[in-house]
């Protein structure tokens, strides 16, 4: 006791031990996410598909000695064997080899397309909530007129401008569906500017930039993160709307929609080549859809215990 | 209210407008030409171009489309020659219309249905199943569903045809193929908000009254579930009338989507601008009924002033 009345208010030394004292009892909020991602089986299911088939797409087409635009008119429409696992279509191709390379574009298209959407649109929503007045009210009747049309219209519009291929899918869904998340983003912001800390924070002179950084990012990245996952499935869509009505990816490069509309052409007889590209597609969409719930629940505060 | 009204109409209106401009300019930056054939010499080619004023200068051209805009006219066909726009929107229509309702229809009672069903079940397997139907609607693309049901119930079970809109048995495949993604997607808000209304004050009150379990349900939790439904289902419109676009193209339905579909397919601007101008103002006015309709359901709108 008299060591302390000695000197009631020295400063407590900054320790190893302290540290790391207070770092063990301390949970991240994205350790907390995880820790309760974990516990959610259907998202776990649908993360592992997702990487199965990431790491298929990276491998597949090199586990078979055909490449998947080598034309062998003398094995056309060969039903799944030993030497072709998934059968072949009308022109010989392997379609084993060509479901991997289609799901490195599908894929592609839609990871890439989803995060520069959520850059714009986290970009366009902040403008429009931080500035507000007439910045806000431009942003915000643009925002109508893009939502005032569905999107497919929007992207085949671009695309019959725009060359088609990888790049021209990915600029068309770039442009046309950062509303969305612009508009998320936004509501967000405009809610944050009520709370009491982010007051408090102004109150002890936080600049704007402080704030973004401090209060608003880190609100805004798990909405966004959960809403990415929903736009990679609507971005695959799009990809396999564009292909099957020939705005999409053009031959020889394949994608899921290609292969699924050469499917439906020839689904009379040769069932499989259907079945087999639609099977996939919807298994990544049905992972993509149990991933995002997963995360919605895992990052909603409310729902934690 | 008198004020929210005009408001929201003087925006439909300029929204209009700057649609119509982005997609003239839009389309006249397309490489090609819609009067490209092999039968076409170049002097057929000047007559064309006379004919549908390509020979003007871009701003004049798109001052003379306005105007006619204006009266509602939005002028002929370049592709299908000889047809103006205005008959092809109105022959194909109905047909888009028909198909449109029917899944809506289709979509509503079923989606609610299973909804319902869900959440009174929670727990046991017909609340599983109905979860599994509803990630299949989501998850699966709309023309993969319409390619499997072609499949089934036209190359393997022969009981129904597989193209065309004649007669009440050609509307049920593309008609479910058009309703399962809304379908889902209202099952799935139904279900929650079934869910979430069983846990409030009223409901324990009109227990504790001793209602019978049915009338609990039916005046007091499906009542007040449907509300939060009425907002999505603007969004559900929409989602139909862009499902229409590969329904209508993988059945061969002569409605408005195929008309589009074949429409960029063959570069013809002015019944592009044309279907594009007319989707975005038909969705325009549906989300201005669903939302006026909103206001005069929910009293806390209705009796705002302002």
């Amino acid at each position: 006791m008299s060591k302390l009345d000695n000197n009631p208010f020295a400063p407590l030394e900054r320790s190893e031990k302290v540290s790391l004292g207070i770092e063990k009892s301390g949970i991240t909020f994205w350790k907390d996410v995880w820790r309760r991602f974990k516990k959610n089986k259907a998202g776990i299911v649908g993360i592992s598909i997702i990487l199965l088939f990431g790491i298929l797409a990276l491998i597949g087409p090199l586990m078979v000695p055909y490449s998947f635009d080598e034309i062998d008119l003398k094995s056309t429409y060969i039903h799944p064997c030993l030497t072709h696992w998934f059968g072949t279509d009308h022109l010989g191709r392997d379609i084993w080899a060509e479901i991997w390379i289609g799901a490195r574009v599908s894929l592609l298209i839609g990871i890439i397309s989803a995060l520069s959407q959520m850059v714009i649109g986290i970009i366009i929503g902040s403008i429009s909530g931080i500035c507000g007045g007439k910045i806000d009210m431009l942003i915000m009747r643009a925002v109508d007129i893009l939502i005032a049309v569905p999107f497919l219209i929007w992207v085949s519009l671009f695309m019959l401008v725009l060359k088609p291929g990888i790049q021209s899918i990915i600029l068309a869904f770039s442009i046309t569906e950062w509303k969305g998340m612009a508009r998320l983003v936004r509501g967000e912001v405009l809610r944050l500017k009520e709370t009491e800390y982010v007051l408090a924070s102004k109150g002890m002179g936080a600049s704007t930039w402080r704030l973004i950084r401090k209060h608003f990012f880190p609100n805004i990245l798990p909405l966004a993160i959960v809403s990415v996952t929903f736009q990679i499935t609507a971005a695959i869509f799009g990809e396999a709307f564009l292909s099957y009505i020939g705005l999409g990816i053009q031959p020889p490069l394949t994608s899921w929609g290609v292969l699924i509309s050469a499917g439906i052409s020839e689904m009379r007889y040769y069932p499989y080549m259907l079945f087999i590209p639609a099977i996939f597609i919807s298994l990544t969409m049905l992972s993509l859809q149990l991933i995002g719930d997963a995360l919605r629940d895992a990052t909603d505060p409310k729902l934690r215990q | 209210m008198l004020k929210y009204i005009i408001n929201r109409v003087l925006i439909t209106i300029l929204t209009m407008f700057v649609l119509a401009t982005i997609t003239f300019f839009l389309l006249r930056l397309v490489p090609g030409d819609p009067m490209a054939g092999p039968k076409v010499t170049p002097e057929v080619k000047a007559i064309l171009r006379k004919h549908y004023g390509l020979d003007k200068p871009l701003m004049e051209q798109y001052f003379i489309y306005m105007g006619n805009l204006m009266h509602g006219d939005f002028g002929w066909s370049m592709a299908a020659r000889g047809n103006r726009v205005n008959d092809i929107i109105k022959n194909a229509f109905p047909v888009s219309l028909d198909l449109g309702i029917r899944s809506m229809i289709v979509a509503i009672v079923l989606g609610l249905f299973f909804g319902i069903i869900a959440a009174l079940n929670r727990g046991k397997p017909m609340d599983y199943l109905t979860v599994i139907l509803v990630l299949i609607g989501i998850s699966v693309p709309s023309f993969v569903i319409a390619a499997f049901l072609q499949y089934f119930f036209g190359v393997y079970l022969h009981i129904l045809p597989v193209a065309r809109y004649d007669t009440f048995k050609h509307t049920l495949l593309p008609t479910f193929a058009l309703s399962l993604g809304t379908m889902a997607t209202l099952a799935r808000y139904m279900r929650a908000s079934m869910l979430e209304v069983m846990m409030e004050d009223y409901i324990k009150t009109a227990k504790a009254k001793g209602l019978r379990r049915f009338q609990i349900v039916w005046r007091h939790q499906i009542r007040n579930a449907l509300f939060p439904i009425l907002t999505i289902l603007g969004p559900s419109i929409a989602m139909v009338l862009t499902g229409s676009f590969v329904i209508e193209t993988v059945f061969a339905i002569p409605g408005l989507g195929r008309f589009y579909v074949t429409a960029m397919q063959n570069l013809d601007y002015t019944l592009v601008i044309g279907l594009t101008l007319f989707f975005g103002f038909f969705l325009v006015i549906m989300n201005l009924l669903v939302d006026f309709a909103y206001g005069l359901i929910d009293p806390r709108i209705r009796h705002m002033r302002g």
